[in-house]
């Protein structure tokens, strides 16, 4: 549905202070419809100014972002939600982005009202943003980003913020709006629990693309180290006791977060 | 065995640099609806010791961190700093989420020099705390002092505004949420940060959602549930002595980790204040 051709995206310099640092160099990447994509890398990588071009915020110094049609369209959720979220109470903010679409009053009325009773909202409707938590916060960004329902849903490392149950409930609301829209999704993570459950991870080295792949492929291969990857406890342990040769082979999936399978096989 | 490092007769030895009797605060009511972030908090740290905060979001942490730093005035209760009143300015140096936004000088230097020179140290002096501080988080002053706060990596500027709290010389450090958006390097080496503070038996207090790195960085561990403390104790104790809903469910916590560790602690593998640390545990496995 997307397509990226040799993109290259050089930083701003002031006229005469030597040649531009490169920030993205020569990146090939193709999204497909409905696909579930992790995208990786250190910090500085370049995975934000991805998005960003992908979302239309930043135009390539070289190369092309091709849409596959026009009616493909995109939405941005920030790893801060004061970022984005702009509305004095959260019914408002949801209804600014269909504002800005020009649709009529009733139409934006409608959806959302839908889009609060899914989204768990409602009862902090005529709540203002400053007065939410920072998983309702995220979910607020996440709803106002789903309500333009878009067919390529951007996340800029949306959970880095959130406890691990507002974490757990964030990503659940991002699956249960795949099931129903087949939208697809880049999501920018650091984390191994979220990259390891992703059908295929796109892994990022100094402004290129370095991994394209599986989960599987992932841990087998050499790349996993130099992604930033934050490695679970469980998951450095399995890979410690690898080395030593006390665990089997370990798995790529979500079984490695598995604490009492790991914990079982203290007990045998 | 010696006592787990959480236990209160444990740090009955150390001198206490703050405390916190029965502090409660509510939201001024002109903010909407009133409600009340933390009940009625009693807290001791003592010289030297490093603990961790952990609790869900909304349970109060960083309101205690801004009351037990004298930024904020509790609702009732008292904050006792350092040198017996309450907390004066500099003596409790709190680093706030995602420090780095906060850089405005044009050099990594003078940003880090900005607070001592503010509180009224000398040019020369203020430089020196600065370039101190800046070795003290890994960012050897020859090679950063002079750089543009803008060219740092994310680590690096996050390690940059640490050095700016250090520089002013606090008695405790206060992190809140330090590795939120940090890759694993910046992690890495914000984790060396705090071995260095160790080492120079400085008193800090993390206050994160991630549990391994608490359990992993930190001698003691508080949970903040329902503005209450819940847990204080060793963080070798874990998962024991946790609220239900936090034992029963580690994954919703990031206590996996401790749920192995406490498996093998059952089977004798480890002892009983073993923290559950992966190099640690690597070593403990027996293989049949």
């Amino acid at each position: 549905m997307i397509r990226l051709e040799g993109v290259r995206l050089d930083a701003p310099v002031a006229a005469g202070s030597g040649p531009p640092a490169r920030l993205l160099d020569g990146v090939d990447l193709e999204i497909r419809e409905s696909e579930y994509v992790v995208l990786c890398g250190a910090n500085g990588a370049g995975k934000s100014l991805l998005l960003q071009l992908m979302a239309g915020l930043r135009q390539p110094t070289a190369g092309a972002v091709l849409f596959d049609d026009e009616d493909i369209s995109t939405a941005l959720v920030f790893q801060s939600p004061d970022d984005q979220i702009v509305g004095s109470t959260v019914e408002r903010d949801l209804a600014f982005g269909l504002e800005n679409h020009g649709l009529p009053p009733d139409e934006i009325r409608r959806r959302v009202r839908e889009a609060l009773d899914w989204s768990g909202l409602a009862p902090l409707a005529a709540r203002p943003p400053h007065l939410l938590s920072e998983g309702e916060k995220q979910r607020l960004a996440l709803t106002s980003a789903l309500i333009l329902r878009p067919t390529l849903l951007l996340l800029d490392e949306p959970t880095s913020r959130l406890d691990p149950p507002a974490r757990r409930r964030f990503l659940e609301g991002v699956r249960q709006a795949r099931s129903a829209t087949g939208a697809a999704v880049v999501h920018v993570t650091h984390r191994s629990e979220e990259v390891l459950t992703a059908g295929r991870i796109v892994g990022m080295e100094s402004g290129r693309v370095v991994f394209d792949g599986t989960p599987e492929e992932l841990v087998a291969g050499e790349a996993a180290d130099r992604l930033g990857i934050r490695w679970s406890g469980l998951h450095r342990l399995r890979r410690e006791l690898r080395a030593r040769g006390a665990a089997g082979p370990v798995p790529a999936g979500p079984e490695w977060n598995d604490a009492q399978a790991l914990a079982d096989e203290v007990g045998r | 065995m010696s006592k787990a490092p959480g236990d209160p007769a444990h740090r009955g030895d150390r001198a206490a640099l703050l405390r916190l009797d029965a502090v409660r605060w509510t939201t001024p009511a002109d903010a909407g609806d009133a409600r009340t972030v933390l009940e009625s908090v009693d807290l001791e740290i003592g010289a030297g010791e490093s603990v961790g905060i952990v609790g869900r979001s909304g349970a109060g942490k960083t309101t205690l961190l801004s009351i037990a730093a004298g930024l904020l005035e509790p609702s009732a209760g008292r904050v006792t700093g350092p040198s017996g009143g309450s907390p004066a300015p500099g003596e409790i140096g709190l680093v706030f989420q995602e420090p780095e936004r906060g850089f405005f000088e044009e050099t990594v230097l003078a940003d880090v020099a900005f607070g001592p020179r503010n509180v009224g140290a000398s040019e020369a002096g203020a430089a020196e705390a600065a370039r101190e501080a800046l070795r003290t988080v890994g960012l050897p002053p020859e090679l950063f002092a002079g750089r543009a706060p803008e060219t740092l990596s994310g680590g690096e500027a996050r390690r940059a505004a640490i050095a700016a709290v250090i520089a002013l010389g606090p008695k405790v450090l206060f992190f809140d949420e330090p590795t939120t958006g940090l890759d694993q390097d910046g992690v890495e080496r914000f984790r060396a940060v705090l071995a260095e503070l160790r080492k120079a038996h400085r008193t800090y207090v993390v206050v994160s959602h991630d549990l391994e790195l608490l359990a992993e960085e930190c001698e003691r561990l508080l949970v903040l549930d329902g503005g209450r403390i819940a847990f204080d104790g060793s963080c070798a104790a874990l998962p024991d002595g946790l609220p239900p809903e936090w034992r029963d469910d580690p994954a919703a916590w990031g206590g996996e980790l401790a749920v192995v560790a406490a498996a093998m602690r059952a089977r004798g593998w480890i002892e009983r204040d073993t923290p559950a640390r992966v190099d640690v545990l690597a070593r403990a496995w027996v293989i049949p």
